[in-house]
């Protein structure tokens, strides 16, 4: 082969790399624009719209299905907005509640769903793919990247970044496109709040004890330590009162979790290090009966409504001692 | 380092280029490396198994010229390697005798890389040169190659070796093969990545866990599954022919269209053909000669033998088994009604007996690969259960499709969907694309859709291992 022919060749191939380049270029800036304007994503509608909420619900599926924002303001008279998402841990939070604040004002309260499954890497996790259109964002990258260090590195090829998780990203940008074409601005869960299904029992618990009939040790992770404490730091610099909660557990899946006591014990020390609340509600009666549950941790709906009803009362507490008592302290 | 991999894209993108400007008495050498490199990279002992066996075989194929013993000797060894190593699983605890059907558990990855391969190669060789059809290899290095070649070491095609000792000598490299090669490997790459990638949930749902489904979407998942394993494993072999491609060699196809067939007879000489023309050579045919006084009883002793082995060879457990013994039936009952068949397919118009003998195979060869994928018999037995029970929902048809959907969100739904589309779509288009991937010109407008398609659809992050890895 000659000389010339070769170097036809590599100005084909250059051509080449060069066209898909600028396509994936091009379709990276339409996937950005696209899942900004997808008001269904909490991360761009908190940041497109002023929701100015006076209560933050936070953390991940647990509040998102059991917290209604529309009857807690009917019992504490303030407006409230569920932010919170589902399989998201502390990392995933805290970016969110950094997306919210970057567009609103500060809530009074932030209720911040914290257990001991919280604090274990088994359960939930950071969903990278939530953040990729916010890549570029200084807080954003040094969180993906200490986060999803795997996809951070490779997230800087051209469309890289969204075709690693594409499965996840390419229905909302669909849907974002559609948004922006129908100039749509409420998202389809207005207040934040996903209701749960009405009677499901998931059998999670059944699968739990095959897999550790002698229990299951929660175990306590760093990172998730981090980001907790990095999220409530977050809040407490924009004047945000910080309210860390535990939601009733089914009763009968506590004898497999030995260390569940120990763990809620170290949550409380870390809540008492940065002068939070921590709500427990283990006395509660739903907690005895499967009837509200649909698995361990998620209420059904009648669960979450009585739940919910309970958690108003509690902070109608706090708000009176904050501005009754706190002040004369 | 598979070859759905960046590290695999990064190893080719180096050798290629060295294997074309390198002179070429030294691109054997080289070919040798990387290829010890490739398999050591899994583990060494896969190494030492493929130099071990290599070493073995070329040094008992000088010797076996008329030497019945030691040529009985070498299949036995041959055969036994595969048994060993495909059977015993390293564990925790040391090793484990697995008579499970597929494993889809990373963990217990067969510790010998494509050593049920390469022995079947071995054997191969071994009888070529005791029946003095060909001379012994005299280059220890060319045998390593044969044993080891890298594109086709994980999961074939099974050369024979009088389809690859010739390219030694006569391995020359052109612009054309390049091209071609690139576009193959790219096909396969978009096949794996964007279709039998994508439709692994559904499938995994169907068979991997213990709720009863309708019959209609037990169906369904039986359909995927036979679809997911062509695209996977034909993928693969588009990869594995690309990359032979472009460093000069040129390795047998291993599938034509098979979901277009009209019999099963013909969906095997369409399906795995490296494989099944290896059991047709060294089994099939020596049982049938030797008992070619029986007639037709000889053809079905052969055709019973040569899936029972084929079933062993993919696994001892039940559902191998099984699955090969369906296999046996069909051809057996479509070699009994041949005659019966060819009377009907003239009484009738030829368009609708292709329509319904392709409706036929493909369901016959879906329902035998339930044995094939169960993770167990019983699960097999299970799942054919449910396909006779609660055959159509009473709601919607969106029911049926519902367990397929894994999640259950608008956007599990949007996924499975979109992969059924590209799937329709790329089925229908299958001949004319399958032209444009051999071809040894670049069809921009096939490259470029195939890196979009790609990246906008594969499956990058958590991709799965090749499904023929694990045999």
């Amino acid at each position: 082969m000659n000389f010339e022919l070769i170097l036809t060749i590599i100005k084909k191939i250059l051509l080449s790399l060069i066209i898909l380049l600028l396509v994936l270029f091009g379709l990276s800036k339409l996937y950005d624009f696209a899942l900004h304007q997808n008001v269904n994503l909490k991360a761009a509608y908190v940041q497109k719209e002023k929701i100015n909420a006076d209560i933050l619900i936070h953390g991940p599926c647990e509040p998102l299905w059991m917290i209604s924002p529309a009857q807690l303001d009917k019992i504490t008279g303030l407006k409230s907005y569920n932010l919170a998402l589902s399989h998201s841990d502390f990392a995933d939070n805290y970016l969110h509640l950094y997306f919210y604040l970057k567009n609103n004002k500060a809530p009074e309260y932030l209720f911040l769903y914290v257990t001991p499954e919280s604090m274990d890497l088994n359960y939930n996790t950071f969903n990278t793919y939530r953040f990729a259109s916010y890549l570029g964002d200084p807080v954003v990258d040094s969180v993906v990247q200490e986060c999803d260090p795997a996809y951070y590195k490779w997230s800087k090829i051209p469309f890289m970044k969204y075709a690693y998780y594409n499965t996840n990203i390419n229905f909302d940008v669909l849907q974002g496109l559609k948004h922006y074409a129908g100039k749509r601005r409420i998202p389809y869960h207005a207040d934040g709040y996903e209701p749960p299904m009405q009677v499901v029992w998931d059998n999670h618990l059944e699968e739990f004890i095959q897999l550790y009939p002698k229990g299951y040790n929660f175990k306590w992770d760093a990172l998730r330590e981090k980001y907790l404490c990095k999220t409530i730091v977050l809040a407490q610099q924009h004047g945000i009162r910080v309210c860390l909660y535990e939601s009733p557990v089914l009763k009968e899946a506590l004898p497999y979790q030995p260390n569940r006591k120990e763990i809620l014990d170290r949550i409380k020390a870390l809540a008492d290090k940065y002068d939070v609340w921590y709500l427990k509600f283990e006395g509660m009666k739903i907690a005895e009966s499967r009837k509200y549950y649909m698995s361990t941790l998620n209420t059904n709906s009648e669960g979450s409504r009585i739940f919910t009803d309970t958690l108003g009362k509690r902070i109608n507490g706090i708000i009176n001692y904050d501005e009754f008592i706190r002040p004369h302290l | 380092m598979v070859f759905n991999s960046v590290l695999f894209l990064l190893f080719l993108l180096i050798l290629i280029p060295v294997n074309y400007f390198l002179p070429k008495r030294f691109r054997v050498t080289l070919l040798v490396l990387s290829s010890a490199a490739f398999i050591g990279y899994y583990n060494v002992e896969s190494l030492v198994a493929v130099l071990v066996f290599s070493a073995f075989n070329f040094y008992i194929a000088k010797r076996i010229s008329g030497n019945r013993a030691l040529y009985i000797a070498g299949v036995l060894i041959n055969a036994y390697a595969i048994i060993m190593f495909n059977y015993f699983h390293a564990t925790r605890n040391g090793f484990d005798f697995s008579y499970t059907a597929i494993s889809f558990n990373l963990q217990s990855f067969i510790i010998a890389l494509g050593l049920s391969y390469y022995s079947l190669q071995n054997i191969a060789y071994l009888t070529e040169v005791y029946y003095k059809r060909l001379q012994p290899q005299t280059n220890l290095e060319h045998y390593v190659l044969y044993a080891s070649f890298f594109p086709k070491v994980i999961s074939g095609p099974v050369l024979l070796p009088g389809e690859f000792f010739p390219q030694i000598s006569t391995n020359t490299i052109t612009k054309e093969k390049l091209v071609s090669g690139f576009n193959r490997f790219l096909f396969g790459l978009f096949k794996k990545m964007v279709i039998a990638d994508r439709l692994s949930p559904a499938v995994h749902s169907i068979f991997d866990f213990n709720d009863a489904y309708h019959g209609l979407t037990t169906l369904a998942g039986a359909y995927l599954f036979t679809i997911q394993l062509y695209f996977d494993f034909s993928g693969y072999t588009d990869m594995a022919l690309g990359v032979a491609k472009m460093l000069g060699y040129d390795l047998k196809e291993n599938f034509n269209l098979p979901l277009r067939s009209t019999s099963v007879s013909e969906f095997w000489r369409r399906w795995h053909i490296s494989l099944i023309g290896w059991f047709t050579a060294y089994i099939y045919y020596p049982v049938v000669y030797r008992l070619r006084s029986y007639k037709k009883a000889a053809a079905l002793i052969g055709i019973l033998l040569t899936f029972l082995i084929s079933g062993i060879w993919h696994g001892i457990g039940l559902t191998f088994l099984t699955w090969a013994l369906c296999h046996a039936i069909y051809l057996g009952y479509e070699l009994l009604t041949k005659r019966s068949r060819i009377t009907l397919s003239e009484k009738i118009n030829k368009q609708f007996y292709k329509i319904i003998s392709v409706f036929i195979v493909f369901n016959a060869v879906c329902f035998s690969n339930i044995f094939f994928r169960a993770a167990s018999f019983s699960k097999a037995m299970q799942l054919i259960k449910n396909l006779f029970t609660d055959f159509l929902p009473s709601g919607y048809l969106k029911d049926v499709l519902a367990p397929l959907a894994v999640g259950g969100h608008q956007l599990d739904e949007f996924n499975f969907y979109s992969t059924i589309v590209m799937l329709v779509l790329f089925l229908g288009l299958e001949r004319r694309l399958n032209r444009i991937a051999t071809s040894e010109k670049i069809n921009v407008i096939f490259v470029t859709a195939c890196v979009l398609l790609i990246f906008v659809f594969g499956i990058f992050n958590n991709g799965e291992r090749f499904i023929y890895m694990q045999f």
